[in-house]
């Protein structure tokens, strides 16, 4: 698969370096990356169960709620907002 | 339904984080159509007058687990605007329901409107609802 990522360029200008000086291709050190952070820490839906990633992110959204709520400048819920948004 | 389940000063937040939890943990997937997300970051949007806000909460709701986001194409956009003629839904409540419609899903939601219009097409409960048919008889 090709991908087209941007990348800082004094990142890129070291990288390039690193590559010339070890005789391995940036390509190569890319893909050693890759697979260096993917052993390191394998994604949340192979490690966490259904229960513990539905509480998780249930957590998570009741803690953007609250953030909302804190952060809200109109006294209505965002339901309300929502429906009266819809035409109600 | 997802708004009040994160809104602990929703009237109707216990049944939705309840129905919402155990639909997630139940592992079946959460069709959504992409008007949703639009929706949500508008209102907040409006109620927070903070757009990191707003975008936080869309991209913490696109980490649900089991979500299939359904885009609004030329032929869900048809399919709800044959559901809309046909039973008076309003524009977004029809493309709603057409999604759970075309999933063959159940349409969940605290919206009393979308409920009594929606008609047989759809099978459609609130998460109270919900809860006490898992419940079962007699519970």
């Amino acid at each position: 698969m090709k991908a087209t990522i941007n990348i800082p360029d004094q990142l890129y200008r070291r990288i390039k370096a690193h590559s010339a000086m070890s005789g391995r291709s940036v390509r190569e050190l890319t893909i050693e990356m890759y697979e260096r952070i993917l052993a390191e820490s394998p994604p949340p839906t192979l490690s966490t169960s259904g229960s513990s990633a539905a509480d998780a992110w249930l957590e998570a959204w009741q803690r953007v709620g609250d953030k909302i709520a804190t952060a809200a400048v109109d006294q209505r819920t965002t339901r309300e907002i929502l429906v009266t948004d819809r035409g109600r | 339904m997802l708004v009040a389940a994160g809104a602990v000063e929703d009237a109707a937040h216990d049944p939705a984080a309840e129905f919402l939890v155990a639909a997630l943990r139940s592992g079946v997937s959460i069709h959504q159509p992409t008007l949703t997300f639009v929706e949500v970051g508008a209102a907040v949007a409006r109620r927070t007058a903070d757009p990191q806000i707003a975008a936080a909460s869309v991209a913490e709701l696109l980490r649900l687990p089991g979500l299939v986001m359904h885009s609004l194409d030329l032929a869900a956009a048809a399919e709800a605007a044959a559901l809309a003629g046909q039973t008076g839904l309003r524009g977004a409540d029809a493309v709603y329901a057409a999604t759970a419609m075309r999933t063959g899903s159940m349409l969940v939601t605290l919206d009393r409107e979308l409920l009594e219009r929606v008609g047989p097409a759809v099978t459609s409960m609130t998460p109270a609802d919900w809860i006490r048919a898992s419940a079962g008889p007699g519970s």
